[in-house]
């Protein structure tokens, strides 16, 4: 694939480019798309059903899969699908059907919807923004004196001190009902599954990301997920960090990163000999849409 | 409290074999003696007396921790770098009471506390308690027992008073900001010990060792390779 990829392409010619590359989704269809990288293995998957609702179902489906084995899952949504991330593969295509088969009843998924929630941090989110207005802690504004140093501490030392000593707290319950409200509104969840499960599911292997899946890939606000053993995720790190040592690189720059995700797997080929670094090219911008 | 075997990181500084402890101490064998920073004790209560509905119980979990660490190694000496009471206001006849109780627990364990920032403000801890109060750097062995983070000319510098944390990656987006152990040339930092303590992210150097602490154990990081 030639530099300058998005560059040159016009916007009319995505679609052109996922059909080719994957496949256009319908409404009769429900695509999945899978995906291999340095990072992992990543599963794209799009309802078109909105943010919120995605957030619940991508939390809901890494839910279902860690209940085969432990895992921790990192998570992006946009209003036309999400991704899920995982360090080790996954065999998607086996247990998508599975996992996306027609929901029971509103109890049963509110007793796993539940469950996921724990596992994952987005009441710990959420409550950000709930000791925020509540006056738990202090954001000031550029330029304006900090309130009293002896008050300062972060919502996460507040999360983990209502965790630890206060499990009942009405903050914390805030915190879940407004995620109950919203991105893990059952009924909406329901209901989304209910029309997922009538439609055909088509899971394409890809090679590269497509235009719907790359701007999932390189979503900086992630969620994650996770009911692995905390000493199993940070003896993947250090082993991580040892090979990188061992192999005398730091971890790689945005630009080999990026040289990955746009030239997709043929770029991971050398990766463990040094290739010169290529000088890239002053982008021009982008057209307008 | 904790059940499961924790595992140590044993290391060999100033000649010495110490073990890092995942429970945020330093053990030091050959004196029997067990270095602890930043306990802050009262930091919950100073925080409700301004206001703000922090639960109780952190001071409950920092004595029995400390008494899980005299149960396990029966330490001859206990030395604490600083911030052992977080203010003036965290003096509470509860936690006094509690201190009392905890004291009467362990009384032929010796209890040193180098004075740190806090310290000064809160004043030293009740005379009955029989704590060594002193100023930094206290000298004991081949080491400096200190609350703010120097160099000493012939001494390897033990402190505390930055509460360090890595912040750790891994494939998968996966990050985990983990308390840890910082050994500079001639300088170590020590997690803070406390419950309700923040955290200051440490700045990697090629030259410098970070410990993690996490899982029940201590991790060693790989040092930066530019």
């Amino acid at each position: 694939m030639p530099e300058g990829l998005w560059e040159q392409k016009s916007a009319f010619e995505f679609p052109i480019l996922q059909r080719d590359w994957s496949a256009l989704p319908t409404p009769q269809t429900l695509l999945a798309e899978t995906l291999t990288s340095r990072e992992g293995a990543h599963l794209f998957l799009y309802p078109f059903a909105g943010r919120h609702v995605h957030l619940g179902l991508a939390s809901l489906l890494a839910w279902r899969v860690a209940q085969h084995a432990p895992r921790t899952f990192s998570m992006a949504v946009n209003d036309y699908g999400f991704e899920l991330l995982c360090a080790d593969a996954v065999d998607w295509p086996q247990l998508l059907p599975s996992l996306l088969a027609a929901p029971g009843s509103a109890d049963d998924l509110l007793a796993e919807v539940l469950a996921s929630l724990n596992a994952s941090e987005l009441a710990k989110r959420r409550f950000r923004e709930i000791a925020r207005v509540c006056g738990l802690i202090f954001q000031s504004h550029p330029g304006e004196a900090r309130s009293s140093k002896q008050l300062q501490a972060s919502s996460s030392l507040f999360w983990e001190v209502f965790k630890k000593y206060d499990p009942g707290n009405r903050l914390l319950q805030q915190a879940e009902s407004e995620l109950l409200q919203q991105e893990l509104d059952i009924n909406r969840l329901r209901s989304s599954l209910t029309r997922m499960s009538n439609q055909t599911l088509v899971v394409k292997l890809l090679k590269r990301p497509t235009p719907f899946a790359f701007p999932l890939l390189v979503a900086r606000l992630r969620e994650k997920l996770s009911n692995e053993q905390l000493a199993d995720r940070i003896a993947r790190m250090v082993a991580q960090l040892e090979k990188a040592a061992g192999t005398r690189s730091m971890a790689p720059a945005a630009d080999a990163v990026l040289d990955t995700l746009v030239h997709g797997q043929d770029a991971l080929a050398d990766s463990a000999s040094p290739r010169p670094r290529r000088e890239r090219k002053k982008s021009r911008p982008l057209p307008p849409l | 409290m904790t059940d499961h075997a924790t595992i140590p990181y044993a290391v060999q500084w100033a000649d010495e074999s110490l073990e890092l402890l995942p429970e945020h101490a330093v053990w030091w064998p050959a004196s029997h003696t067990l270095f602890i920073a930043d306990l802050h004790l009262g930091k919950a209560a100073s925080y409700r007396k301004l206001g703000q509905p922090v639960p109780a119980g952190s001071t409950q979990d920092n004595l029995q921790r400390l008494t899980w660490l005299v149960a396990r190694f029966a330490p001859r000496h206990m030395i604490f770098l600083g911030d052992f009471l977080h203010a003036a206001s965290s003096r509470t006849p509860t936690l006094l009471e509690a201190l009392r109780r905890w004291r009467e627990q362990h009384p032929a364990l010796r209890i040193t506390l180098v004075r740190g920032n806090h310290d000064s403000r809160a004043g030293d801890p009740p005379r009955e308690l029989d704590i060594e109060v002193v100023d930094e750097p206290w000298l004991v062995g081949p080491f400096a027992a200190c609350h703010h983070p120097q160099t000493h000319a012939t001494h390897l510098v033990l402190a505390g008073h930055s509460h360090p944390v890595v912040s750790l990656q891994g494939a998968a987006r996966d990050r985990l900001r983990l308390p840890c152990f910082v050994k500079d040339e001639r300088q170590v930092t020590l997690p803070a010990f406390g419950a309700f303590t923040g955290g200051h992210p440490v700045e990697m150097n090629p030259r410098r060792r970070i410990y993690a602490v996490g899982g029940g154990r201590v991790w060693a990081i790989p040092p930066l390779v530019v």
